[in-house]
């Protein structure tokens, strides 16, 4: 019996608002990703065909792909960083066990993931306006928030699902790495057969399959369930794997 | 050019505001005399909620004012088969078939003499327009003209309306094909990144790469058998019953 008790859940939350203090850098930081990622996609791509020597056609495009891109990275990359050696010492500054410590990472990239899943499919209406500003006149293949609400959140869902499941990629892989640097070469041994073809071996094609099972997804119910199985076992191979090294390194 | 210099302008000032945002706070340091700039976590917070915040209304000015009034209307779609039209005029010309009346953009009549001298004001459209020349039988002293739609179909768009075509100047017996127009046309395109977008009911294409297809304009004459024809530049002239 002690004079204070407390459940788990009342560290979970302090140890996530330890952690969200902790990684405000990161917030900003991917701000000033995204601000250069809209700067670089106003630009476009370009290209020019000549009809004749006089006459020729020039075609802008403009997406919002680098801003995604550049939001899964980040949390591909921070998602490695929450289970550093560092990080994981952080923990020992407040009365935690590691569990407490996994379901306050999950809570800080289910709201990382919300910040920046969001972030990035704002990214798409900014951008229009930005290109009606420079280019005056342009053809948008997909319909806006006014013409399909529905789309545009579900846009968002997309997103924030999509960063998540980067982030439990990058967190469990880094968890690998805490239990035996050995996983490092393991890695880049996998990331060598895996995106190298050759005469016999075509590596490219099972990623393909990984890919292709999130995203050629239709059904959103489906897409959330494939996202969260995913999620829950990453999350979960991380915590079990994690959960043995009780002492500070 | 503007575009270019507001962006050298907005990042440092942006820089400079962040900076003036997070309160610096100078830590200096007597030994090195080196100082770091810290940022408060207050201050990443409010950097984070202010650019939220901007984003929507950015968004909501894009969506709700520009989009509506801006938006450019698709260039059509290109005929599935747009890569047969581009060799089909001329194979039918010469194998003296009947051509689709839509390719046509004009049909038109001249009275001539015993000769037609064709020049070009423009020596480059000799080397980019296709000029036939079918004789026909009997001596009507009149030339048909038929002057076929160009082609230019760019990732599957049919941009082919954006270049009209001058038509060549009939004089008597001579026939002036003029200086084409100067068209420099810009097209801009917006889609949402693919992956956002596997949900919904508007998917964004796939395409990375670009083709194209282009048919320079093709004059047809057909002339009374024993019309004669001088021209400056007759190599670039084909002569449907030298093929026969």
């Amino acid at each position: 019996m002690y004079l204070s008790e407390t459940s788990l859940f009342d560290i979970v939350v302090k140890q996530f608002r330890f952690k969200l203090n902790a990684h405000a850098a990161f917030f900003s930081t991917f701000i000033l990703l995204q601000i250069g990622a809209l700067v670089l996609a106003i630009t476009g791509s370009m290209y020019s065909i000549s009809y004749d020597s006089l006459s020729s056609i020039r075609i802008v495009e403009l997406n919002n792909t680098g801003n995604v891109s550049i939001t899964l990275f980040w949390a591909f990359f921070l998602g490695v960083t929450l289970m550093t050696t560092a990080r994981q010492n952080e923990a020992f500054s407040l009365v935690t066990t590691r569990l407490s410590n996994h379901f306050a990472n999950l809570l800080f990239m289910l709201t990382a993931s919300l910040f920046a899943g969001t972030i990035a499919a704002l990214s798409s209406p900014v951008l229009k306006l930005f290109g009606f500003l420079r280019y005056g006149e342009m053809v948008i293949s997909t319909p806006g928030i006014m013409d399909e609400p529905g789309e545009f959140f579900l846009r968002i869902i997309t997103a924030i699902s999509y960063v998540l499941l980067f982030f439990l990629i990058g967190y469990t892989i880094s968890s690998l790495v805490q239990v035996n640097k050995f996983f490092i070469g393991i890695f880049i041994i996998f990331f060598i057969v895996f995106t190298s073809s050759t005469q016999n071996w075509n590596g490219s094609q099972y990623l393909g399959h990984v890919f292709t099972f999130f995203a050629f997804e239709q059904s959103p119910l489906l897409f959330l369930l494939k996202i969260s199985g995913a999620v829950i076992v990453l999350f979960t191979i991380s915590a079990v794997i994690t959960n043995r090294l009780e002492v500070r390194n | 050019m503007k575009f270019g210099f507001l962006i050298v302008l907005v990042i440092p000032l942006l820089v400079v505001l962040i900076l003036q945002m997070s309160r610096p706070k100078k830590i200096m340091n007597s030994n090195t005399k080196k100082f770091s700039i810290r940022i408060s976590k207050a201050a990443h917070f409010k950097i984070s909620i202010a650019f939220i915040v901007l984003l929507l209304v950015l968004s909501v000015f894009g969506e709700f004012l520009g989009a509506g009034k801006k938006a450019a209307t698709p260039a059509p779609k290109a005929d599935a088969a747009y890569e047969q039209l581009l060799s089909l005029i001329d194979n039918q010309i010469m194998n003296g078939e009947s051509i689709d009346p839509k390719l046509i953009a004009e049909k038109r009549t001249h009275q001539v003499g015993d000769t037609l001298f064709i020049q070009s004001k423009d020596e480059e459209f000799y080397e980019t327009a296709t000029i036939y020349i079918e004789r026909k039988s009997g001596n009507d002293q009149t030339v048909e003209e038929f002057i076929y739609k160009p082609l230019l179909i760019v990732n599957g768009y049919d941009f082919s309306r954006e270049f009209n075509l001058t038509l060549p100047l009939w004089e008597e017996d001579k026939m002036t094909l003029q200086k084409q127009k100067n068209y420099d046309v810009t097209y801009t395109t917006f889609q949402e990144s693919i992956i956002l977008n596997q949900l919904g009911k508007f998917k964004s294409s796939a395409d990375t790469g670009y083709d194209s297809a282009i048919r320079m304009p093709i004059i047809h004459l057909k002339v009374p058998e024993n019309l004669e024809i001088i021209s400056d530049y007759e190599n670039q002239l084909i002569f449907t019953d030298e093929f026969e």
